[in-house]
């Protein structure tokens, strides 16, 4: 019962901080082109976030199947290290998938985006939000398979 | 020590790539699309271009797991020819699909509000486009999961003895 209160408090505190760590990295990020915020920036900055939700969901999955098995092990204080190392490793991934989507932008649009998003452009907005989120849903899964290889070996 | 398998990692590097082709190759083949046939650029023609770039990216999704799924098997087989020309077939399958729901979807909602799709957006019409979009994006949710089916029918797992 105490493993899984200590998993639920572990899961909660994770959870607050990854919360707070995306809020921040992604809104300085977009602050940088606009501040205040203007709405096409505001819709992009709650599409990536949800994105780095997604992967911070499948990455966390995987930390608490290992609090199961720790119950057998007795090996509690190792495997509550697990879900902030996965929330992390989860966030470097988010990034690397949004800054693949920013080139990707770049590649098939002739367009500057930076600017587009700027002068309030949906368009670009759209087209950028459906291809980071459909990047974080395809790669989720098998990335936290080869990640799982290392808590599960 | 420890056996770690890279092919996890290979298929996720595989997946982006194919993700990036396949959405820009969608993207650029919608913009000349709405460029020649609907010319104007307004609200309604910028929610159905969104919708119809979110169902190709539903359909990839799901097409996504029988792409892995044949990756891991042919390639455990060492059949790598097979693995290349499987995962092409799937990739061009789910394009051709997803711009196929998309002219199809044109056709059902002109014959069910009676009224010539192509005019009213060019007039802005964001009812008309929502429920378009709307109807893409369900019939990507209901018909890709069995185009993810038939795909992953094509791998020849074993049969099992029961």
């Amino acid at each position: 019962m105490w493993a899984s209160v200590l998993e639920i408090f572990i899961s909660i505190v994770v959870g607050l901080l990854y919360f707070y760590l995306v809020y921040n990295s992604i809104l300085q990020h977009f602050k940088r082109m606009t501040n205040p915020l203007n709405n096409v920036l505001k819709i992009l900055f709650t599409v990536t976030f949800f994105g780095f939700l997604l992967n911070l969901k499948a990455f966390i999955t995987i930390g608490i199947m290992n609090f199961e098995n720790a119950l057998h092990t007795d090996n509690l204080i190792k495997f509550s290290l697990y879900l902030p190392v996965l929330a992390l490793l989860s966030f470097v991934f988010s990034i690397l998938l949004f800054q693949i989507t920013v080139y990707t932008m770049k590649m098939i649009r002739t367009e500057n985006v930076k600017i587009e998003l700027i002068k309030n452009n949906y368009l670009i907005c759209g087209i950028q939000s459906v291809i980071f989120i459909v990047l974080c849903l395809i790669t989720s899964e098998p990335i936290v398979y080869f990640v799982a290889q290392y808590l599960y070996n | 020590m420890r056996e770690i398998h890279f092919d996890q990692l290979v298929v996720v590097f595989l997946l982006v790539i194919l993700a990036i082709i396949y959405l820009a190759l969608f993207t650029k083949v919608q913009t000349v699309f709405f460029n020649k046939k609907i010319v104007t650029k307004n609200n309604a023609t910028t929610i159905l271009f969104i919708a119809s770039l979110l169902s190709s990216g539903i359909v990839l999704f799901d097409i996504s797991k029988a792409i892995s799924e044949a990756f891991n098997f042919f390639v455990k087989e060492k059949k790598y020819l097979e693995a290349v020309i499987n995962i092409s077939l799937y990739f061009v399958g789910a394009w051709i699909f997803s711009w196929c729901i998309f002219r199809l979807s044109f056709f059902m909602v002109s014959s069910f509000t009676k009224e010539d799709e192509i005019y009213e957006l060019k007039n802005n019409n964001v009812e008309l486009s929502l429920i378009h979009g709307f109807i893409l994006i369900i019939l990507a949710f209901i018909v890709s999961p069995a185009l993810s089916d038939l795909a992953l029918s094509f791998i020849p797992y074993p049969k099992m003895p029961f």
